[in-house]
């Protein structure tokens, strides 16, 4: 069909998520929601399949009437980097519109949904700074609306609030970045901006790094511009916080390999050593903050703070190899990030998904209420499991594959910059990704365990019921997208190295499958008897092997029988108190690193009969949250307090404002001369 | 690809056979040095073998997940094993980078045990569960950065060639950085085989449980997998503390030949490797009697003097100008 370009079907994509915004305020009755979510549905569809040929190097470009009639046209163009996060988003909004069709959402809200999706197809598909930052703001203000859902909590909407505020301060950021380059470009088109940030001075380039790392910091959750996170990513709707955890902080990682190696083509060293500092603080401290958290969504909104992190590391590490002089390795870090990106997306989604199937069967999402939903649950609770193994790194899911190339590239870049501060800082790199792998392994087991394991803790608990399909759906194409991103790491990879390559500007021949996941032809270097065709998948083979087997020697030579017994707990009945909580769970990390955490407690006791017998307990513990308290409020305490004594400028008095006015233009005069 | 196979069958074999072998061993090491007769050396497969014949009693709460951690631990720790050299200096399944892998194998082993134990609601459980995981938090980067150690010494990534490596370096290899790599070597693989001063392995006290804890509702023939899987993963990180700490006299892999050869070969690295493993072992048993059972909290600290370690010997060969 000669007619159907993938620029033709990016564009219907685009119109049907319009329809989509628009079907559910036109709609009668009970069908608006659906209606609105079928288009959102449809339009991904759409979507995943113009980018496919985008990401192989096919040009997509789409040059719409631009909606300001002075401002010239929008050129949307996706180049093979947009389209992989193109993909992404697409990707991840078809599970979350399936989610939708299960929710019975306002129209406002099904509206904001498909406008946040097309915002972020838009950013990740501009050609142009004013597309670039329209879209932007689109995404940012369907998502406030997204965030705003229950509105009449006033935790959401204090949410929401610091939600706006943040994401306007990085916009600020990034729009100075962009101000910058056009400068000295001497126009608003992308191309244009690359020739100007190669003419700049070194100070302005490093200026333009640092506002961009501001700026894409805050919509990524970088620490310490992340305290917006754990406060709207839980607020929203399920499907929502999904799009907002699993994809919106990606188009911040978009934004980075933009500015870094697009635009400004690398640069010194120590762009790369903060980046990799930033990325080592959000990981290790988000991950830590999840750990002790026992709110399931905020504790995945943590997660997410430490997955952005590790990017960042990955980013940081490319920046700096680049500067050192090996981009082979370089191309490897932006491919491990980028795997890293589809692997995060796929599970988050997944595990938000999961944490809003069990809020509707509960109507709980703090742990410390929840308890033997896999039994009430069965089917959620399996899927669930698979996202919990997936974001642990753990095999066969795709997170061990991306978290491999990443120690892989870590390695690398300390083997091959022998003696030198960037070798030591690769090894310490690696070291706290293996840290905060392991971490997230203990806080997955402590929230699936508490959730799902033993026994209820509440009466809402007992009372669940299995998620209704659409959700099961929607949870098992995500958990399915992860598995095929661990098993088909021989195909996944060598694509995300040619987009890489073309980031970093190698040639890709340097990153075939072989190189990349360091199998050698059996004999050679490499310390292996397998042939090269066997790849990582085969000691994942031999698991299921050797699973199978185990089974099979226990059913033959063991005498198989069994019969259940109630727990032994010391003598008396099995209580559900008796079980371990999640803030138990992971007391032992709490106190290791209570150094990092500031953990506090309080125990009031209400006294009964006798001192040894008291009538109750009552026991509050929590760690600091240090950024609000030691960053943000006293700048605000600052910013509020100059506010105050200038308002003593504000006299009432007309008098006064023009003898103001007056004196500014006078000052002003004197300036301009 | 037929040499793959054959080459896997061997390992698993030599694995699932000498492991419970190397755990007697140290069993009556442990009980001579304390002044005891001990248990006879063939005890703990004459416990496996009970163990599958015996009659399980499950908790009531538990589900497929619970029947389900057991034939993942043991296929995630005999798969490791296969990326391990052993016998000769390559790994049946090993490549550039393998010990990543080795490392998340023996992480997914952990974690399925350790969710599979919270189904039984009890306290102790979530003990022993709680601890294992913050214990393994720690102890991953210190495995990490010790292997990575010896990767920086011989410039490849696959465990199989540093071991050959190492091996054909000779006596010449045993340098400062080295030593240092063993010592750190030691202590990661007294924290990944439960011993004292990390864990105690034969205490009956739950509340000083790490991962006996999590044991406790186990029974029968899954009680079995788990205990033999235990004692693999004991074998396997003694066999690579073995060949990259101890690496001299380890065969390089033989070129085409007859068969008979190879196996000869083999069988004499498989000889050799299992004196080294034995000899790491009675260490670990005078280390176990001479030492207190460390506090949880004192973790870190003593995690933390591998990474030291390991971090010294990469500065010192950097500054050797290797």
């Amino acid at each position: 069909m000669e007619g159907v370009t993938p620029g033709n079907l990016f564009a219907a994509a685009l119109l049907t998520y319009l329809a989509g915004a628009a079907l559910p305020f036109l709609m009668p009755g009970g069908r608006r929601g659906r209606a609105g979510y079928v288009a959102a549905f449809a339009a991904s569809a759409l979507s995943l399949a113009a980018a496919l040929p985008a990401l192989a190097g096919h040009r997509v470009e789409l040059a719409l009437p631009g909606p300001v009639p002075l401002l010239g046209s929008f050129h949307l163009a996706l180049d093979p980097t947009g389209a992989f996060f193109a993909l992404l988003i697409a990707g991840l909004a078809v599970p979350a519109a399936l989610y939708g069709l299960a929710e019975s959402s306002p129209p406002w809200q099904v509206a904001g949904f498909n406008l946040f999706v097309l915002g972020m197809l838009a950013v990740v598909a501009a050609a142009g700074v004013l597309p670039f930052l329209m879209a932007w703001e689109l995404m940012a203000l369907a998502s406030y609306f997204l965030v705003m859902a229950e509105h009449q909590r006033p935790e959401v909407r204090r949410a929401g609030y610091v939600y706006l505020v943040m994401t306007h301060l990085g916009t600020l950021f990034i729009i100075a970045a962009f101000l910058l380059l056009v400068r000295a470009g001497g126009g608003t088109g992308f191309d244009q901006l690359r020739a100007g940030a190669a003419a700049l001075p070194a100070a302005q380039r490093s200026l333009v790094f640092l506002l961009a790392l501001a700026g894409f910091g805050t919509k990524g959750g970088l620490i310490p511009l992340h305290v917006w996170l754990p406060r709207a990513h839980p607020v929203a709707p399920s499907h929502a916080s999904a799009l907002m955890s699993g994809v919106m902080v990606k188009t911040a990682i978009y934004g980075l390999l933009r500015f870094a190696l697009d635009f400004l083509g690398g640069g010194p060293a120590w762009w790369g050593g903060t980046l990799l500092l930033a990325g080592a603080v959000s990981a290790l401290g988000g991950v830590l903050y999840a750990a002790v958290e026992g709110h399931l969504k905020r504790m995945l909104a943590f997660s997410t703070v430490e997955n952005v992190g590790v990017m960042a590391m990955g980013l940081g590490a490319a920046l700096w190899a680049q500067a050192a002089g090996r981009p082979a390795v370089a191309a490897l870090a932006v491919a491990a990030v980028l795997y890293h990106a589809a692997h995060h997306s796929a599970t988050k989604g997944l595990l938000f998904l999961g944490a809003g199937a069990v809020h509707h069967a509960t109507g709980a999402l703090n742990l410390e209420q929840m308890g033997g939903l896999i039994r009430r649950m069965p089917r959620t609770a399996a899927w669930f499991l698979a996202g919990a193994v997936a974001i642990s790194a753990l095999p066969p899911m795709g997170g061990l594959v991306s978290e491999w190339l990443l120690l892989h590239t870590f390695l690398q870049m300390a083997a091959a910059l022998p003696a030198s501060l960037a070798g030591a800082v690769a090894l310490a790199g690696a070291a706290v990704l293996a840290l905060t792998g392991a971490l997230v392994a203990a806080t997955m087991v402590k929230a699936y365990g508490v959730a799902f394991l033993g026994l209820p803790r509440s009466a809402a608990a007992e009372s669940a019921r299995e998620a209704a399909p659409a959700v099961r759906g929607a949870m098992a194409m995500l958990a399915v997208a992860d598995l095929a991103l661990g098993l088909g790491a021989g195909v996944v990879a060598p694509a995300l190295g040619r987009v890489a390559a073309g980031l970093v500007g190698v040639p890709a021949t340097g990153l075939s499958a072989r190189a990349m996941l360091g199998v050698v032809a059996g004999g050679a270097a490499g310390g292996g008897l397998a042939p090269a065709a066997l790849l990582p998948v085969a000691p994942l083979a031999a698991l299921l092997g050797l699973a199978a087997l185990g089974w099979l020697a226990a059913r033959r030579y063991g005498r198989l029988r069994w019969r259940f017994g109630p727990t032994w707990t010391c003598g008396i009945l099995p209580d559900p108190r008796m079980q371990y909580s999640a803030a138990g769970y992971t007391s032992p990390i709490r106190l290791m690193f209570r150094r990092l955490l500031w953990p506090s407690k309080q125990v009031r006791v209400t006294a009964g009969d006798h001192p040894l017998f008291p009538h109750a307990m009552e026991y509050t513990g929590g760690v600091l949250p240090v950024y609000d308290t030691h960053l943000y409020r006293p700048v605000l305490n600052a910013v509020l307090g100059a506010a105050r004594r200038l308002r003593r400028l504000q006299m009432g008095d007309t008098q006064i404002y023009l003898i103001y006015l007056f004196g500014t233009l006078l000052l002003l005069l004197v300036l301009a001369r | 690809m037929g040499n793959t196979v054959l080459a896997a069958a061997g390992q698993l074999a030599l694995v699932l056979f000498l492991a419970p072998l190397v755990q007697g061993i140290i069993k009556r090491a442990k009980g001579r040095l304390q002044g005891r007769r001990g248990p006879g050396i063939g005890q703990p497969y004459a416990d496996l073998r009970k163990l599958l014949l015996k009659e399980m009693v499950l908790p009531e709460t538990a589900t497929w997940l619970f029947w389900a951690a057991p034939y993942v631990y043991f296929a995630a720790i005999l798969a490791a094993a296969l990326l391990v050299p052993m016998a000769l200096a390559a790994a049946p399944l090993g490549f550039g980078g393998d010990a990543i892998l080795l490392i998340y194998l023996l992480a997914l082993g952990r974690f399925a045990l350790a969710l599979a134990t919270l189904e039984s609601g009890s306290a102790f459980a979530g003990m022993g569960s709680s601890r294992e995981m913050a214990l393994g938090a720690l102890v991953e980067p210190a495995l990490l950065l010790t292997l990575a150690t010896f990767f920086l010494r011989t410039g490849s990534t696959g465990l199989g060639d540093v071991a050959g490596a190492l091996s054909a370096a000779g006596w010449s290899g045993v340098t400062l950085p080295h030593l240092l790599g063993l010592l750190a070597l030691l202590v990661v693989a007294v924290a990944e085989t439960g011993r004292v001063p990390v864990d105690n392995p034969d205490t009956h006290l739950e509340l000083t449980m790490i991962h006996e804890g999590m044991l406790l509702e186990y029974s029968g023939p899954l009680l079995a997998l788990i205990t033999w899987a235990a004692q693999a993963k004991q074998f396997l990180v003694l066999a690579l503390a073995a060949n990259l700490a101890l690496p001299w006299g380890l065969p390089a892999v033989p070129g085409p030949g007859p068969a008979g050869a190879l196996a000869l070969t083999a069988a004499s690295g498989a000889g050799l490797l299992l004196v080294k493993v034995v000899a790491l072992g009675l260490l670990l048993a005078a280390i176990e009697t001479v030492s207190a059972k460390i506090r949880i909290l004192r973790l870190p600290e003593f995690l933390g003097t591998a990474v030291l370690l390991a971090g010294l010997a990469v500065l010192i060969q950097w500054g050797m100008g290797g």
